[in-house]
């Protein structure tokens, strides 16, 4: 009996208890973080972010989005570029899903959401981009690619690439379609 | 012959963590990803993730970035914050106060911003908070949670592979994160020696599915920390194989979440504050039990 007592003296959470109580209430209100969110399958930073897992999908082709700044591929270094090129191809990704969605992808769910739990409405109210925030965005992109690469772009081009895997699952690329240009100071 | 790794007590712990998110930050500048270098962006994403949302609705993130002045302004205090924590050691709350609130209000803005909810930053935007803790028992058992954290993530990781998604037992799956992740490279550096790597682990999917096996194994590892801090001199390199292995496969970076790395770093003994201290805490229990 007095070994499972002192187990259970030098658990962490009752030593928190016992020590520093704020501590331990943040950690309970963080153990409650992570199960609500895997319960829910949201987000909830810093406690769950599952949007880094594994998932089971073979995929048989693909499309990619891809810039050539005056008519160059724009190649950032491969990997350790990562948060440039997330500023860049991750904005734009999200860019282009919007202009065919008409709107912000998540809006809809937004909508459902807010239908489902009306209280939700002024916080989810900064949830969503703007419609006009779309019209706006390619100019940024051009400024941006301008200066985190130091030069004087003048025309940027997106284009689609579509790839397909072949019978060893090795990228062939297909075709590739232009989207948009921007030539400074306009758009196309 | 025997080694161990560095024993840290506070100011050496606090030396580690505001040198090691001072290099983070130049990082970032390098990367042109500062909130003065993303040239007032105009979309964000928050995601089903409710911090992002509470985060805009404050309109903070609009403060922050819409305006070129208060955004060198914040990129230049975090700098000078981070580096005079460095040199106090994180002795002046008020600074680490600042700080850590300058790293967790520029991790939202830099996700918000760059439309990818990166874990990597996660580590810089907690851990400066445990050097709020003035008294030193307190500031263990927080040095201690974070370290509970650092070892839930791998955790997690690993629980919703094997248990929840079964993703761990899909055999394509080593082949399939190479592919799809390094295709836009390989098509485009055809040439490259990393094309020829990656052309030859995705043909041979055993070899890509062991490599994925033997990845997610060393991530469930890592729940070994909850029961026992012996093995820290182990698990320590855990994170940094795994990172440099995703590195080089799966064309991800993150290497700036080895900051928690620090929190697997033995404590020198409470009573001595010294540097000379070479004993450490690894008998006292951990969050379940030591045995």
């Amino acid at each position: 009996m007095s070994s499972l007592r002192s187990y259970i003296q030098r658990l962490y959470l009752v030593r928190c208890w016992q020590e520093y109580k704020l501590l331990f209430f943040l950690a309970i209100i963080f153990i409650g973080a992570v199960l609500y969110g895997h319960k829910s399958s949201c987000e909830i930073t810093p406690a769950l972010v599952p949007g880094m897992y594994a998932g089971m999908e073979q995929r048989t082709e693909d499309d990619f989005l891809v810039i050539t700044a005056d008519n160059a591929l724009l190649d950032l270094h491969h990997t350790v570029d990562e948060p440039r090129r997330m500023m860049i191809y991750s904005t734009l990704s999200a860019f282009y899903q919007g202009v065919a969605a008409g709107e912000d992808p998540k809006a809809p769910a937004i909508r459902e959401l807010v239908r489902k739990h009306p209280f939700m409405k002024p916080l989810s109210m900064h949830a969503v981009n703007a419609g006009e925030d779309y019209g706006r965005y390619l100019p940024w992109l051009l400024q941006y690619i301008r200066h985190s690469v130091d030069k004087d772009i003048r025309r940027l081009g997106v284009y689609q690439l579509h790839v397909h895997y072949d019978k060893q699952n090795l990228p062939v690329a297909d075709y590739r379609k232009i989207l948009y240009e921007l030539e400074s100071p306009h758009t196309k | 012959m025997s080694w161990s790794l560095p024993i840290l007590n506070r100011d050496g712990a606090a030396r580690w963590t505001f040198g090691f998110a001072f290099f983070i930050l130049v990082y970032r500048l390098l990367t042109h990803s500062l909130v003065h270098q993303m040239q007032q962006p105009v979309l964000y994403e928050t995601d089903f993730d409710y911090t992002y949302w509470l985060y805009h609705f404050t309109g903070v993130p609009r403060l922050l970035a819409d305006n070129k002045v208060v955004a060198w302004i914040f990129d230049s205090s975090l700098l000078c914050l981070t580096l005079y924590c460095w040199t106090t050691a994180g002795r002046h709350r008020w600074a680490v106060l600042c700080c850590a609130i300058g790293w967790t209000l520029y991790g939202l803005t830099y996700n918000s911003y760059s439309h990818h909810h990166n874990v990597s930053i996660i580590g810089v935007m907690v851990l400066p908070y445990a050097f709020l803790v003035r008294k030193e028992r307190k500031f263990r058992l927080m040095w201690e949670g974070v370290r509970y954290f650092y070892l839930y993530i791998f955790a997690d990781a690993f629980v919703h592979k094997a248990l929840l998604t079964h993703s761990l037992f899909f055999l394509p799956n080593g082949a399939e994160f190479i592919k799809t992740n390094q295709a836009l490279f390989m098509v485009q550096h055809p040439d490259s020696l990393f094309t020829g790597l990656y052309a030859w682990v995705i043909t041979h999917p055993l070899v890509a599915y062991l490599g994925f096996l033997t990845m997610i194994l060393l991530q469930g590892c890592m729940i070994i920390g909850f029961f026992t801090k012996r093995c820290d001199r182990w698990l320590f390199w855990i994170p940094i194989l795994f990172h440099t292995v995703n590195i080089l496969f799966i064309d991800v970076f993150f290497y700036e979440l080895l900051i928690l790395n620090l929190t697997l770093l033995p404590l020198s003994r409470e009573k001595e504050a010294s540097p000379a201290a070479d004993e450490t805490l690894e008998d006292l229990p951990v969050g379940i039990a030591d045995p």
